[in-house]
């Protein structure tokens, strides 16, 4: 069952047109991907700050005169600004309780052991290190950062990447590029993810950030787009909750959707699922790595 | 002396609670409410509110003025969002309504709820406003109403100072008004805030809380198309 989720998954990235075409467009480029320098894997809980802030009130300043006024007013600002910030703190702080089961596979899940899963020799992406500059080609300056969501059912990435040419500074191309798992299907979520020392969570992440970095291949060096398409809700699972993003489609395939949201990010979201998948998309993938 | 001043703050204070209309509670939708197929049901909505900021908190004169200074150029983006999400609600309802094998009747006019006569009925929980005429005119046997008054960003100050970062916003309330009795049927009061995920403050396009916008807006139309569709 859950060996048959890894291939479901992977089979849905390699689906993705996204991968397709860096494949064909990008064929002959030489691509490098550079990490983070830290040891440790960015990964959060998934966080939702609707309900922080402190909500209307009143204050009055029986300050005297018009200095004990601007005295009042500054301190009371003050005070607001720290409860806000203490506030959004403990919200992101019981976030990321959910991932307290997976502390000692985090812990050890380094940005090195990322990139050979994701692109391991064969992949035609080389992994440079952090800060390295390639002699040739074009270099991925990527920062993932990973997420939980709440019912610890799925992933999600946020990579935010620089696309250098060799021997530049300027980067060629920059963005954030989301890529959100679907959920998986299975008693208890935890144990899924830990078995085996956590291999399932290593697998499933270093797959959403190989569909990061190819999302970013396709789209790095393709020309801009002046004409913005129309620009839609979508509604797409973050784990087993509805989602809601606005944004504009660029390709739908095997359930997923390829977006550009009003940031302008692209976003490879799992849809709804609703009419039957096509054949393509339930076969076994070819590339066990995603 | 101290006699006068109590019975004075008494009868004061019966005086102005007397006048407070209590608010309607919420009343939750019967089991199996279209269960008798072939139902006319008018779907009718006030009229959309502009698509605006507010600044709850900051009602005083001058802290609104401050607060609606500071926030300008955010005012400025809001009011170019659009709301067709919600100008469609009527049509979503109507084919929501027709899968439940009733005759939905969308009301093209926005209703003025406020200009409806006094309804005096006695029965628990009574409208307050006669809509007999839609009744009438509609030939109708239920009417659902959606009365939104806040669409929007909204940001909560306490008097100059915000107290939160701003949020998209949709207030209002959905109701159902059951003709046999002129009685609330289902009335559900709405409020959605979501925040934006990461910065906020990204002007001049605000993109982070516009996104925020929209999933306010869709919120308030999954409250009320999911208990419909249930």
């Amino acid at each position: 069952m859950a060996r048959h989720h890894v291939i479901a998954l992977a089979a849905v990235l390699a689906c993705m047109p996204a991968l397709k075409a860096a494949e064909s467009a990008q064929a002959d480029a030489i691509w490098s991907l550079s990490l983070p320098a830290e040891e440790k894997i960015d990964f959060r809980g998934q966080v939702n700050f609707d309900k922080a802030g402190q909500g209307p009130g009143t204050m009055l300043y029986p300050a005297p005169g018009l200095a004990g006024f601007i005295v009042a007013l500054a301190t009371h600002a003050a005070v607001v600004k720290g409860q806000m910030k203490e506030q959004r703190n403990e919200i992101q702080a019981d976030a990321d309780r959910i991932l307290v089961p997976f502390r000692k596979t985090l812990d050890n899940f380094s940005y090195g052991e990322l990139a050979e899963r994701a692109f391991p020799a064969a992949s035609g992406v080389t992994w440079l290190g952090s800060g390295a500059l390639p002699q040739s080609g074009l270099l991925i300056a990527s920062s993932p950062v990973f997420y939980m969501t709440q019912d610890q059912s799925a992933l999600i990435v946020d990579n935010t990447v620089s696309v250098f040419e060799a021997g530049s500074v300027q980067p060629v191309y920059a963005n954030t590029v989301r890529v959100v798992s679907r959920a998986v299907e299975v008693e208890n979520e935890a144990v899924f993810w830990q078995k085996n020392g956590g291999q399932r969570l290593r697998e499933e992440s270093a797959a959403l950030f190989r569909a990061s970095v190819e999302i970013v291949r396709a789209h790095a060096l393709a020309p801009a787009t002046t004409d913005g398409g129309a620009q839609r809700t979508f509604h797409y699972l973050e784990g087993t909750q509805d989602a809601v993003e606005r944004a504009e489609l660029i390709s739908e395939h095997c359930g997923r959707a390829l977006v550009r949201n009003l940031h302008g990010w692209l976003m490879s979201i799992p849809l709804k699922r609703g009419r039957a998948a096509a054949p393509e998309c339930t076969a076994p993938a070819a590339t066990p790595a995603l | 002396m101290r006699f006068r001043m109590g019975l004075l703050v008494a009868v004061a204070g019966a005086w102005l609670t007397g006048c407070a209309t209590p608010p309607q509670a919420p009343i939750s939708m019967a089991y199996r409410p279209f269960a008798e197929p072939g139902l006319r049901i008018g779907v009718a909505m006030s009229k959309l509110p502009t698509v605006n900021t507010s600044f709850p908190g900051a009602e005083w004169p001058l802290c609104h003025a401050a607060a609606a200074l500071a926030n300008a150029q955010l005012t400025a983006h809001a009011r170019t969002l659009p709301a067709d999400d919600l100008v469609g609600l009527k049509d979503d309802i109507a084919a929501v309504l027709k899968l439940k094998g009733q005759v939905p009747v969308v009301i093209d006019e926005p209703i003025v709820v406020d200009q409806l006569p006094k309804a005096g009925s006695m029965v628990r929980n009574a409208t307050p406003r006669d809509y007999s005429s839609l009744q009438s005119k509609y030939r109708l046997d239920k009417l659902l109403v959606v009365d939104l008054t806040e669409v929007g960003i909204t940001r909560a100050y306490s008097s100059y100072i915000p107290t939160g970062e701003p949020k998209g916003v949709v207030r209002g309330t959905f109701y159902m008004v059951d003709f046999t009795d002129h009685s609330y049927e289902w009335y559900v009061p709405v409020l959605q805030q979501k925040s934006a995920r990461g910065n906020w403050d990204e002007a001049p396009a605000y993109p982070g809380l516009s996104n925020a916008y929209f999933q306010a807006i869709e919120g308030a139309r999954a409250a009320i198309l999911l208990p419909l569709a249930r």
